[in-house]
This record gives structure tokens, C-alpha cells and sequence, in this order.
């Protein structure tokens, strides 16, 4: 193997494959990327047996060949170079790759690109369904969030993907809260399908979505086992999780008593402030609900108490309908909401300090979010 | 057949079987017959289990000539004048039982002289009988050896056990003793071998030394105080281990009354355990030496004829004093266990032993001498190699009061703080289970689960008592499986649960989990379930309390870190700045400590950069 980049194109490519290599893992050659000729492109991939990532960056490529390389110190000595041309050579017999740049000449020694895993492609199937990066980014970065940290119901750590007809919708769940997004696809699909992918792996996916312009289009394996995700020059797969995500339509109130339409932006500020007080109890931040009068318009008061530090309270003013309430919320589930709401308004729909709060962004259709309240003393 | 009375002979007999059970009970006898006269040094020899000869020799105030046959007839007493007296018996002995038993069932040889008289006596008596009776010179004081125990009646010889377990029982009595009388020079030799020597200078904590070690007797945490006055007055004094250092069994709580030894059982032992409420690990026992005073009038040692039982007048005050008094000690002492390496306690013990044997007095002094010195430091700076101070390793030799009181008097006042913790900075954690950490006197290792526990447990217990544990709702209610028993017994408590988070319904095969406690994570729901169900089932009738402890304990565990966590450094500060927030940091709800502390002094001799 013999050609040659940019230093630029190659860092950038080995930064967009990082993501995917293991860290720590009993497999060692996983710590490493795979340098493959391909065409007029090298490929770079990496993979933690849970996600990987392919790139192709441009290149003149000599003599076709491929090898593993150690992927933290590629990426270092790749980074550590100036900004121009880089020459690989690979020395099959001692498994050794040459980087040159300039005056730098640097010997680092790979694994054999046979024990490399084999990583699924797009390439050789047909997409299911194709997306405005930006569109897909936001609808993961929205639901994403939501869903479980811990493994204790291996279900709830992913996000259930169900595409009907022409839209697809997105849910995450972690037992206290609920996000879920539909999207509206260009085209419908020809038969229905349901998934659950990894949320850790889908925000890699709206990372490399980020950066990537032109339509992502995305397929499952005919197994079922893995999704497939492509940009121009970029591929992602993930494993899927098998089971079945639990009923959420069921816990996704129909009505409401009180309505609260409130100004996002002022709203995150209030809970900010009460949230200093918050994490001393237990999280819990109170919003109470008061209809406006003749004379004015209704409030929003949020306050939060703790015993030992102190107690803070402040006041919206909001179009409040219905005859008002309270509620107690877990505050990092409300401080997470509200980073990821991109409207000005949001919507609180409440029936009693029992049931669940609802929110929904106004000017933004397609995206539910429901927090499970605590206990009001 | 004819009734007829049973001469005097089997009637010792039938008496000596309930006074004389086995070896140590003569060894019991005759070394409370010696204190009973004012003896200063006492010595016990045993050989063949006891069984071929025991003697006791005192410098008591002996038996004077004319009266040494009158000691060997029954209910013949020195000590008791009148049915009175009996109220306020201040000797061990008064029954007038113990020498006629013994001489009914073995060869007895008394050779005693009282101070006073020029020529002391020497009787022989077998079986009851007056054998031989001769002057003889000796010095002040009595001995009496009795030969071939039982050597009339073949069934209790038989019942025996091995001699190995009757000379453990003789050493277990004189051990007593030694503890009780501290000021009472001790000797016991087992088969002609030394097997304790205490050095009789009025300090407990030296025959503490003596029995079990050095690394034992320093930690040890002193007990004093009293009450009341007259008949109601009650003074307990001693020494009691710290909570992380106990046994497995009672056999290490000794407990006197008026100095006589009782039995580690009953209501007295566990005032003592109840003391250590939630600081002793489950089947763990503390190691203890107290001696209750009472009033002779408001105590009946006359239960029992061993004495090993005794009645209080005022026994709930007595025994609120007793449980006051230690829980005081262990809480003004509660220091962090130091750790202590097996090898190295070994040795030294080893070394205690070998110095001890010729010249026990200076064996005692220089245990203590090198004891003070390793103390000192451990306590007070962190400096790796000081060379240590000319003085205090060789102690003043004729500095009799208790070389340990200086040394003691001095680390109080830094030992009345010590619930607090010292200024800790975090270095590391290994084992991802671990926190290593330094502060001035040393370095500790800080067991995260266990510090973690007891952070959420004062937290959980201040929220309670607020009323505010904070309930989370779910989203999907869980469904726990568990016993029909344990779910009825949670379903059937749901109104006090409530109180605690909990929201539960029937289901099926067990609960179905509404709302939880905001502290407790979703994976831990179950198995703190499942807990909770257990230790309520354990305590069929409950009262409030132990429900409150039992949920406690277990959210508090669940809502912890767990061991194999790993946690980076700030995590680790802020863990160790709750914990110093703590009312007691240095156990855990279940009793185990949370830190243990190497001292340099420990770590320098480990190096060998110390002897």
C-alpha cells in the first residue's frame, strides 16, 4: 500500500472514525483503525462491536493494500504534523506503516487488516428511507436524552425507531419520562418497520450528521440485527436491541385540566435559578399554575425548597387555561427538556400533582415530551 | 430402709458436687480464698489437667495455727458473723463450703502461716479425713495443694473432659481474676510452664496486655463513670473495645460485680451489646472488661453457688448506668480502627512473651514502654523516620502509676473531637472499591460503599424525620416479582411505605411499583424490594423503630455506590466532604467501618525503616 492525502482530510477522517474505536476492550486489535485503498478514496473504519463508522477521504492512491494501525497514536502523529501532503507506505512484511510529511518521518508498527471485524455496508442494498441530516440530527437530539442510563431494562437504554407509511417516529423512555418525535418522510415506506437503537449510538449518528450536508439515508439488515446509516462519505452502523419497547401510548394522556403556554427562553432562566436550591432536595422543583383574572395575565411560579440551604421562587407571567395547579418536578428532567426546545413557546399540560406533566413546543409539531411528577408536601 | 442420717463424709461429698464441678471451680475456691485474706501475689500450678495436683500459693494473711483444722469443717467461715452479714458481703467467698468440699474429694496438704505467729501448720487431709498434722516453718501466707481430685468418686472423674480443656478452664478463671484484681500479682503455670504473669500494678490495661496482646490492650477505650449514692449507688469502670475490634463469641466480655466474676450471659451482657447498637457487625462480639460497683446490700451474689449469677435491687439502673457508660466510651473514642497487620502483631506479641518470661515486671514495663511510644506518634505527627525521643522507649522504672496515664491523659482532649474527621486529600482509589487518603496522622483507606451508606442514611434519616422523602412517579410502573408472603407483607404496610416514597399496587407474582423514593435508582428497586420484604418477615412483631431501621438501612445501601464503581477524584472529594458532615463517620449503618488508618508508625516498620 502506497498513496498520498492531505494531512487536513486525513485528521478530520480519523477524528469522525475515533468515535468508534474501543477504548478498553479485551479484543485489542478493536483499538485500532483500518487503512484500506478503495478506489481513488482511502477508508478509514473503526468499531467497538456496538457501532462502527467508515469514512472515505480523498486520496492518490500508488499501490492498493491495507493494514490496522493503533488509532489514538495514527490520530496523534497525524495531528502533531503540518498542514500538507502526507505520504503512507506500508511495509506488508514487517506490517509497518510509513507516514511522511515534510521533513517528518514517522514507523508505526499495525496489525495484519485480516483480523480486522467485517463491517456491513449500505453500499450493496437498497435504502429504506432518506433524510435531511439536520432534520434527523434534531429529532435525535430531542428524544435521545430521554432514554435510560442504567441496564437495568436493556429496552429503555435505546430509542424505538417505527416507520409507517410516511412518517417515522421516534420514542425514548426511562421509566420517569417519555420523549417522543415524529418526522414526516419524503417518501413512504413500502412496509412498516420497528426498531430500537442504541441512544448512544444514535448521538453518534447526529454527530456525524452534523457534519455531513447531502441526504442520510438509512436501512436495516434483512436479519434485523443492525441498522445502516450513509452520508456521501461517511457510513455508520449500529447493533439493534432486541425486545419489545414497552406500550407508551397508553401512558400519553388524552386531556388535560390546565394548559400553560409559557416563553421557553424565560422559563429555562427561572429553573436554572430554583435549580441551585433544587439539587439540595432531592431535585424537586414545584410549578404552580395561577389562571390570569380580568385584570392580568396568569402565572407561572417556580420555586424550589431546601431545608439545610435555603429556598428560592419566581414568577412568569403565562396564558394559563383551565383552573391551574401544581406540580413537583424532578428539575434535571425539566433542565434537560428545555435544552433541547428550539421554540419560543412551550405548551405544560397538567391534570393533578398525580399525573403526569405534558409538554409540547408550540410551533413545533411532531414533538411530545411527558415528565412523571414527584410527591408535593 | 431405714432413714438415717448420712455422715458427715457423704454429705461433703453430695455438697462438693455442686461446689467442686471440675478442676477450675478448686482453682475458683482457692484463689478467692486468697484474696479474701489481702493477698498481694498469688500463684496457680496445675498439673495432669488439674487432676495430679493444683496449687495455690498466696502471701495472704494465712490461717492461724489454732484454727487451720476448723477451716476443713463445713459452713466454717472467716467472713460471715451473722445472718446480716449477709446482706453485705464484701469478700468472694462466705458459704464456709469451699476447703471441706475440696478435702472430701481429694488429697489435701494446707500449709499456712498467719503473719503474726512463728511457726506456721501443716495438715494432710484425704477424703475428708485428718491425716497429718505438723509445725512447720514456712513464710507468711497459705498454700494449699490439692492432689488426685476425685480420686473417691470415679464417676465425676470419669465426666471429665480432656486435660487440655480443664487446664483452658483453670486459665479462664485466673484470667478472671487477674482482670478483677489488677492490683493482684498473678502467676499461672500450666504443667510447670508459665502461662500468665501479670505484673500486679493496679492498671487494668496492663493485664489486658498480659491476656491479649498489645495491639489489643492499646486500642481499647477506657470506661468510667457512676451514679446515685448509698444502696443506689453504681460505679462502672474498665475498659471496652472499640467497634472494630470484637470476637466471635461472648467469651471476651468480662463482667464483674463487686469484683466477683459473672457469667457473660443474661441481661447484663446484652446492655453491654445494646450499647453498640449499630456499630457491631451481626455474630460479632465486643471485647470488654467492666466492673460494676454496687452497693453490697443492692446485689444478691447468693443466687448460685458458684456465685457466676448474681440479683440486682435496682437492676434497670444499674444496667442504664452500665449501657450509658459504654456508649459514652465508644463514642467519645470512636477513632478510626487502625489497621493492623497480622504478621507484625504476631511478632511483637512474640517478642512480649520471650522479654516476659525471666523477669516479668520488666517484661510489663518494656511491652508498655515500646506500646507508648508507637502510640504517641501514631496520633500525633506524620513525620517518616523521626528518630525517637531518648526516654520514651526505656520507661522510668519507678514511675509505678500506670506508665500508660501520661500518654492517656494527653490524647484525650485530641480524642474528644475525634467523631470528626481530620482534613483528608484524596490520592487515589484502588480496587475501584477503595479510596486511599491522607491526612495528618497517617493514610487511610476508605471504603466507598460503606462511607456512601452512611451519608444517605443520616440524609434519608433527616428527610424522614422531615417528613420529606421525596416520592418519584413512574412513568411505566414496574413490576416486581417476589413471594406471595413478601409481597402481602409490603402490600399490607403500603400506608407506612408511602411515608418513604413507596407506591405500590397488587400484581400478579408481586408488587407493581407506582412511585419510589427519588434516591433510589431504577436498577435497584428490586433487590431493595426484596430486602425490605426480608427484614420486616424478621422481626415478626416490629415496633415502629425497627421499621424505621430496616428501611433505612436498606435504602440507604441501595442508593450507595456500590464496590467495583469507579469514581473519579472529584466524586471522591465530594463523597469525603459529606462524609465529614456525618454526625458518625466512621461506621456504617450495618456496623462495619468506613475508613481504616496506617499509620506512618505501621508503614515505616513494614519498610524496616523502624524496629
Amino acid at each position: 500500500m502506497k498513496l498520498t492525502c492531505l494531512q487536513e482530510n486525513l485528521k478530520r477522517g480519523l477524528a469522525t472514525v475515533s468515535h468508534a474505536v474501543a477504548a478498553r476492550s479485551t479484543l485489542p486489535i478493536l483499538a485500532n483503525v483500518l487503512l484500506a485503498t478503495d478506489g481513488g478514496r482511502l477508508k478509514l473504519a473503526a468499531t467497538n462491536l456496538e457501532i462502527g463508522i467508515t469514512h472515505w477521504i480523498g486520496a492518490q492512491v500508488q499501490e492498493a493494500g491495507a493494514i490496522t494501525v493503533p488509532a489514538k497514536l495514527l490520530a496523534d502523529v497525524v495531528g502533531g504534523l503540518p498542514n500538507d501532503r502526507i505520504t503512507l507506505t506500508l511495509d506488508a512484511r514487517t506490517a509497518t506503516l510509513r507516514v511522511e510529511c515534510g521533513r517528518f518521518v514517522s514507523n508505526i508498527k499495525g496489525a495484519d487488516a485480516d483480523e480486522f471485524p467485517t463491517m456491513p455496508s449500505i453500499t450493496d442494498r437498497e435504502a429504506t428511507i432518506s433524510l435531511p441530516p439536520d432534520v434527523l440530527r434534531q429529532a435525535i437530539e430531542q428524544v435521545a436524552f430521554a432514554a435510560a442510563t442504567d441496564e437495568s431494562r436493556p429496552v429503555l437504554t435505546g430509542v424505538l425507531v417505527r416507520l409507517r407509511e410516511q412518517t417515522m417516529f421516534m420514542a425514548a423512555a426511562d421509566g420517569f419520562r417519555l420523549a417522543t418525535r415524529q418526522v414526516p418522510l419524503p417518501e413512504a415506506v413500502s412496509k412498516p418497520v420497528d426498531f430500537i437503537v442504541p441512544a448512544r449510538a444514535l448521538l453518534e449518528l447526529a454527530r456525524i450528521a452534523g457534519e455531513s450536508e447531502g441526504p442520510i439515508s438509512m436501512t436495516v439488515t434483512p436479519g434485523g440485527g443492525q441498522v445502516l446509516f450513509q452520508t456521501a462519505t461517511t457510513e455508520f452502523v449500529s447493533s439493534l436491541i432486541d425486545g419489545r419497547f414497552p406500550d407508551i401510548e397508553r401512558v400519553i394522556p388524552q386531556q388535560y385540566a390546565t394548559r400553560v403556554i409559557v416563553d421557553t427562553a424565560e422559563l429555562a432562566k427561572a429553573v436554572k435559578l430554583a435549580s441551585y436550591f433544587a439539587t439540595a432536595s432531592q431535585n424537586a422543583i414545584k410549578l404552580t399554575m395561577e389562571p390570569g383574572g380580568e385584570l392580568g395575565p396568569g402565572r407561572l411560579v417556580i420555586s424550589a425548597n431546601a431545608t439545610d440551604v435555603g429556598d428560592n421562587r419566581g414568577e412568569l407571567d403565562c396564558m394559563v387555561q383551565g383552573e391551574g395547579g401544581q406540580i413537583a418536578l424532578n428539575v434535571r428532567f425539566l433542565s434537560d427538556l428545555l435544552g433541547v426546545l428550539k421554540t419560543a413557546q412551550l405548551a405544560i399540560e397538567t391534570q393533578s400533582p398525580q399525573s403526569p406533566g405534558v409538554f409540547k413546543p408550540v410551533g413545533q409539531e411532531g414533538y411530545l415530551h411527558i415528565i412523571m411528577p414527584m410527591s408535593i408536601r | 430402709m431405714p432413714i438415717r442420717l448420712l455422715d458427715a463424709t457423704v454429705a461433703a461429698q453430695i455438697a462438693a458436687g455442686e461446689v467442686v464441678e471440675r478442676p477450675a471451680s478448686v482453682v475458683k475456691e482457692l484463689v478467692e480464698n486468697a484474696l479474701d485474706a489481702g493477698a498481694r501475689r498469688i500463684s496457680v500450678e496445675a498439673r495432669g489437667g488439674g487432676l495430679r495436683e493444683i496449687k495455690v500459693l498466696d502471701d495472704g494473711c494465712g490461717i492461724p495455727a489454732a484454727e487451720v483444722e476448723l477451716a476443713f469443717e463445713r459452713h466454717a467461715t472467716s467472713k460471715l458473723g451473722s445472718a446480716e452479714d449477709l446482706w453485705r458481703i464484701t469478700t468472694l467467698g462466705f458459704r464456709g463450703e469451699a476447703l471441706p468440699s475440696i478435702a472430701s474429694v481429694a488429697q489435701v496438704i494446707c500449709v499456712t502461716r498467719a503473719a503474726h505467729e512463728e511457726l506456721g501448720t501443716e495438715l494432710r487431709i484425704a477424703g475428708g479425713e485428718l491425716q497429718a498434722r505438723q509445725p512447720r516453718g514456712c513464710s507468711p501466707g497459705t498454700s494449699i495443694s490439692v492432689r488426685n481430685l476425685f480420686y473417691n468418686t470415679p464417676v465425676r472423674r470419669e465426666y471429665l473432659r480432656s486435660e487440655a480443656t480443664e487446664l483452658s478452664a483453670i486459665s479462664a478463671v485466673v484470667q478472671q481474676y487477674a482482670l478483677a484484681y489488677p492490683e493482684v500479682r498473678f502467676s499461672l503455670l500450666l504443667e510447670g510452664r508459665l502461662a500468665l504473669q501479670t505484673s500486679g500494678d493496679g492498671d487494668l490495661r496492663t493485664v489486658v496486655v498480659e491476656l491479649y496482646g498489645l495491639d489489643v490492650a492499646r486500642q481499647l477505650l477506657p470506661v468510667e463513670s457512676s451514679a446515685g449514692e448509698d444502696e443506689q449507688a453504681v460505679r462502672v469502670t474498665g475498659l471496652v473495645s472499640p467497634p472494630g475490634l470484637t470476637r466471635g463469641s461472648r467469651g471476651y466480655l468480662h463482667l464483674f460485680v463487686n469484683r466477683r466474676a459473672l457469667q457473660p450471659r443474661g441481661a447484663l451482657a446484652a446492655v453491654v451489646e445494646e450499647a453498640y447498637h449499630t456499630l457491631l457487625m451481626k455474630g460479632r462480639h465486643p471485647l470488654a472488661v467492666l466492673d460494676i460497683r454496687v452497693h453490697p446490700l443492692a446485689v444478691d451474689v447468693n443466687v448460685h453457688p458458684t456465685k457466676s449469677e448474681v440479683k440486682f435491687r435496682y437492676a434497670p439502673r444499674v444496667f442504664g448506668v452500665v449501657g450509658r457508660a459504654v456508649r459514652e466510651a465508644l463514642v467519645a473514642g470512636a477513632a478510626v480502627p487502625t489497621w493492623s497487620g497480622e504478621e507484625g502483631a504476631l511478632q511483637r506479641r512474640f517478642e512480649v512473651r520471650q522479654a516476659g518470661a525471666p523477669a516479668p515486671r520488666d517484661a510489663a514495663a518494656s511491652a508498655w514502654g515500646a506500646g507508648d511510644a508507637a502510640w504517641d506518634r501514631e496520633r500525633s505527627r506524620w513525620d517518616v523516620g523521626a528518630p525517637a525521643a531518648p526516654g520514651q522507649v526505656v520507661l522510668p522504672r519507678e514511675a509505678p502509676p500506670l506508665p500508660v496515664a501520661p500518654g492517656r491523659s494527653e490524647a484525650a482532649p485530641e480524642a474528644a473531637p475525634a467523631t470528626s474527621l481530620p482534613p483528608l486529600r484524596v490520592v487515589g482509589q484502588v480496587g475501584l472499591t477503595y479510596i486511599v487518603a491522607e491526612a495528618p496522622e497517617g493514610m487511610y483507606l476508605i471504603d466507598q460503599h460503606a462511607a456512601h451508606e452512611r451519608i444517605t442514611y443520616e440524609r434519608l434519616m433527616a428527610q424522614h424525620a422531615r417528613g420529606a422523602v421525596e416520592s418519584q412517579g413512574m412513568l411505566l410502573p414496574q413490576a416486581v416479582p417476589m413471594a406471595p408472603a413478601a409481597a402481602a407483607l409490603l402490600l399490607g404496610n403500603a400506608a407506612q411505605l408511602a411515608a418513604w416514597g413507596f407506591a405500590l399496587d397488587p400484581w400478579g407474582d408481586g408488587v407493581l411499583v407506582r412511585a419510589a423514593p427519588v434516591t433510589l435508582p431504577l436498577e435497584e428497586l428490586p433487590g431493595a424490594l426484596h430486602e425490605l420484604a426480608d427484614r420486616l418477615a424478621g422481626q415478626g412483631g416490629s415496633t415502629p423503630l425497627d421499621w424505621r431501621e430496616a428501611v433505612l438501612i436498606t435504602l440507604s445501601c441501595h442508593t450507595s455506590v456500590r464496590a467495583g464503581q469507579p469514581l473519579t477524584l472529584e466524586e471522591m472529594r465530594q463523597l469525603l466532604h459529606q462524609l465529614e458532615q456525618c454526625v458518625s463517620p466512621r461506621t456504617c449503618p450495618h456496623g462495619r467501618p468506613t475508613m481504616i488508618l496506617m499509620t506512618p508508625a505501621q508503614i515505616e516498620r513494614q519498610f524496616g525503616r523502624r524496629a
